[in-house]
């Protein structure tokens, strides 16, 4: 019998560390694990006799820590754990702001000549000292994990450097002529070969460590906020809830309610739980779940799920599942477990500088050799050796990633593109597939009026006028869409009096004198005892298959005609779909409908592949199964239930129309709900990607093109800070570019012009 | 591939760059840290 249990992991610092420890578990004998580094825990499942603790023991050995996370037994307790801070953003920041206040001094003194006075060599290195060893520290520590485990990192690299620059300073500076008195940093326009103990690297070891520990602040911030996806799944559940106990309602905790109690809930209010129907009758909008605009009617009987919303009127529910076993709880675990198995993509700095790293200390080893066989002197051989590792490690190293992110997410932001990390931009590189869930994205996701059929003898525009003015007293929302779509049309609808609704079947009413009837068809048929017409059957029959949903009316005991209401296509959509075809993704429609009204609408839009037929919580599976295939797959949703298969997608992109978990639940969002910015997002990624892999060329570019200078034992101060500034400003400059990024979404095409004149609902009367 | 075969192979690497820098070194004959045909321009901004 095998045990899941999950481990909270300390001390990663990127992904080849979950790589690492994932290999580490997985070596001992029945043990089946999965290390997440954006969630920092491990999935691990036991048995054969593996005990927690040598799953523990076995990380712990790799050089990280961790901890049993304890299974929360309620969505209170998991609410209460989400919000739990994550303090390593905050640790940086403090990290950050010490080393930047000591670093600017020893910068400006070692740049400004002017600035120099006797001693200030001992000034700076005063200064630099707690940056090295203390504002660095993170970087050493990383470098050691991996040391250990012969591996390389940007944290290699970035400990290298300074530790070379700061301990080379030291020497020069107590062994050599560096720490004379009277001592200036010297700006020789030809570099001097032999000086090197007379140079010092203090503003090198202190800039770089600033810049990277910036680049890391960003990167932290950006990863604290994804976890914030759990907390708000769980914060959309009822807090309290109206218990029922012998007729008196008693308002307590949602925590304090059991299994088979009674509760009350009032119109307007969220169901507490899951639970079953025993009094009273109601349509309950479970949109926020299930993403469909159509609310559904319920009985005594009927199952309701925790979290929608009662829409009509007064329920008593008894109550089936509470905490861990609700609907919404399973789907938060969803969301977690598809997290958790996302497959973590390594930072392209890291990925540079595990080739970069060994060779650069393999050419500083050469270089020792070298001057050693020259007959140079042990002095020199060292200086230059040294110098390859101190101009090796470029200081925009660390502003590569995050400026390019924070221009192109700034750009992001005016377009309507909210991107999340840096960690998503290579996927969208990679996608192929882009799964479009219908409801939300690909159509508007509220109900429009798009059909009026008139029967026999019947005025379109009449009967509109009078299904428009009973429908406009009800506050369902197709009778809102009704009576918005007929007073676009007519303008001012009459007023009506008697209103009655009747739960589940209709309303009736008087408008202008006459006695008006509107609900379903047979309702309508059984009340009045006769059979429809034909024509108004088949133009039912019509609308339904297509996924429409048609309310039938009538006065003087005569049904008189149907109003047609539907979800409607957006504007944009088929520009997006084929822009995105262009950008060399294969568009896939996903939608609960059923084929032939799924096929209509890909139609519509451009869309050859069709998934239809698929209940909310197996749109997970779907995207699995994709990815299975060898696919790797954008998924765009707006829905709580698209939330789990926005997580298990390579790429999520959600809505900002739709629910907040969707949102936390992605890597991208779309503040308009147009799909059109799907493509922008898109395309931005991959721009902002493209300009992140140049600056990385560039930050390294200057420094590789110096270290020719350093193996010839002609590197100084001043060729290192040059080749710091040069790298840098080229870093900012280079993002800056991102600004000009051009949205397609902003634009309003003639094609999107005319749809909305024809979206106008028409009126057709059967003769 | 194992930690410790890395680590090895990494070793093995530095030291065959180390021989390889003392030979071609020592084939590039005697080089000294003095330079007296190369100008040098000293920028000297003290304040007193």
């Amino acid at each position: 019998m095998s045990n899941i249990i999950e481990l909270d992991i300390g001390g990663m610092t990127c992904s080849s560390c979950a790589a690492r420890i994932e290999k580490r578990l997985n070596r001992i004998p029945g043990v089946e694990a999965s290390v997440n580094y954006a969630t920092e825990r491990a999935k691990v499942e036991l048995a054969d006799g593996a005990t927690v603790e040598e799953a523990i023991t076995s990380v712990e050995a790799t050089g990280y820590s961790a901890r049993l996370r304890e299974q929360a037994s309620t969505s209170v307790a998991v609410a209460g754990e989400a919000e739990a801070p994550t303090d390593e953003a905050s640790a940086l920041r403090h990290r950050l702001i010490v080393s930047a206040v000591l670093t600017a001094p020893v910068l400006v003194l070692s740049a400004i000549g002017a600035m120099q006075f006797d001693n200030w060599q001992w000034l700076a290195l005063t200064l630099t000292a707690p940056v090295v060893v203390w504002g660095a520290w993170p970087f050493h520590r990383a470098a050691w994990t991996n040391a250990r485990h012969a591996a390389a990192t940007m944290d290699t690299l970035i400990s290298v450097g300074v530790l070379a620059a700061f301990l080379w300073s030291l020497y020069a500076l107590f062994f050599g002529a560096a720490g004379d008195p009277g001592m200036r940093m010297g700006f020789s326009l030809v570099p001097e070969r032999g000086g090197g103990s007379a140079d010092i690297y203090l503003e090198v070891a202190s800039a770089v460590t600033v810049f990277i520990l910036l680049g890391r602040w960003f990167e932290a911030r950006a990863k604290k906020s994804s976890s914030a996806a759990l907390r708000s799944l769980l914060e959309m559940g009822a807090k309290d809830v109206a218990v029922l106990s012998d007729g008196v309602e008693t308002r307590i905790s949602i925590d304090a309610l059991v299994v088979g109690q009674d509760f009350v809930v009032r119109p307007g209010e969220k169901i507490a739980t899951d639970g079953q129907i025993v009094e009273g009758t109601s349509a309950v909008d479970a949109s926020m779940l299930t993403g469909e605009p159509v609310p559904v009617e319920v009985g005594p009987g009927d199952s309701v799920t925790g979290a929608t919303v009662n829409a009509g009127g007064r329920l008593v529910v008894r109550a089936t599942r509470i905490g861990a076993d609700t609907q919404l709880a399973q789907m938060a675990r969803l969301v977690e477990e598809a997290q958790t198995g996302k497959a973590p993509v390594q930072r392209l700095a890291d990925r540079i500088s595990a080739i970069f790293v060994p060779i650069v200390i393999t050419l500083s080893v050469a270089t020792l050799g070298f001057w050693l066989g020259a007959g140079a002197g042990t002095e020199l051989a060292f200086t230059a050796a040294v110098a390859v590792m101190i101009i090796a490690c470029p200081c925009a190293l660390g502003l590569a990633t995050p400026t390019a992110l924070m221009v192109g997410t700034g750009r992001g932001a005016q377009i309507g593109v909210l991107i999340k990390g840096p960690q998503i931009l290579e996927s969208t590189r990679r996608v192929d597939t882009i799964v479009l869930d219908k409801t939300g994205t690909v159509t508007t996701g509220t109900m429009r009026l798009v059909d009026v059929v008139a029967g026999p003898g019947t005025d379109g525009d009449e009967l509109l006028r009078m299904v428009g003015a009973l429908e406009d007293a009800s506050e369902h929302p197709i009778a809102a869409a009704i009576a918005r779509g007929a007073r676009e049309r007519l303008g001012v609808l009459p007023p009506v009096a008697a209103f009655t609704s009747l739960q589940g079947l209709g309303v009736e009413g008087t408008v202008d004198g006459r006695e008006v009837v509107v609900g379903r068809m047979g309702w309508l048929a059984e009340r009045w005892s006769a059979a429809p017409d034909p024509v108004l059957l088949a133009a039912l029959d019509g609308a339904e298959s297509a996924g429409r949903t048609v309310v039938a009316a009538g006065w003087d005991g005569q049904l008189r005609g149907l109003v047609v209401v539907a979800d409607t296509l957006k504007a944009t959509s088929a520009q997006a779909v084929r822009e995105l075809v262009a950008l060399g993704l294969r568009p896939v429609l996903l939608t609960g409908d059923n084929a032939r009204a799924a096929r209509a609408i890909a139609d519509e839009v451009g869309i050859e592949e069709v998934i239809s037929e698929v209940m909310p919580a197996d749109k997970v599976r779907v995207v699995g199964d994709l990815q299975a295939a060898g696919r790797v797959v954008a998924m765009v949703g707006d829905g709580v239930n698209d939330a789990a298969a926005l997580a298990q997608s390579d790429l999520g992109i959600a809505m900002g129309t739709g629910a907040d978990v969707a949102i936390e639940a992605s890597d991208l969002t779309l503040v308009r709900g147009d799909l059109r910015a799907a493509v922008d997002a898109v395309r931005l990624s991959r721009q902002t990607l493209k300009t992140i892999k140049g600056n990385l060329f560039w930050a390294f570019a200057y420094n590789v093109a110096a270290i020719p200078l350093a193996v010839a034992g002609l590197l100084n101060p001043l060729i290192a800070g040059a080749a710091m500034a040069f790298s840098s400003v080229f870093v900012v400059t280079n993002s800056l570019r991102l600004r000009r990024f051009r949205a397609v979404s902003t634009t309003v095409t003639p094609e999107v012009q005319s749809h909305r004149v024809q979206a106008a609902p028409r009126a057709v009367t059967v003769s | 591939m194992t930690d410790a075969r890395r680590l090895t192979l990494f070793a093995a690497g530095l030291l065959v760059a180390l021989g390889l820098g003392l030979v071609v070194g020592t084939a590039a004959g005697p080089i000294t840290a003095a330079r007296p045909d190369v100008g040098v321009v000293v920028q000297g901004g003290e304040v007193s």
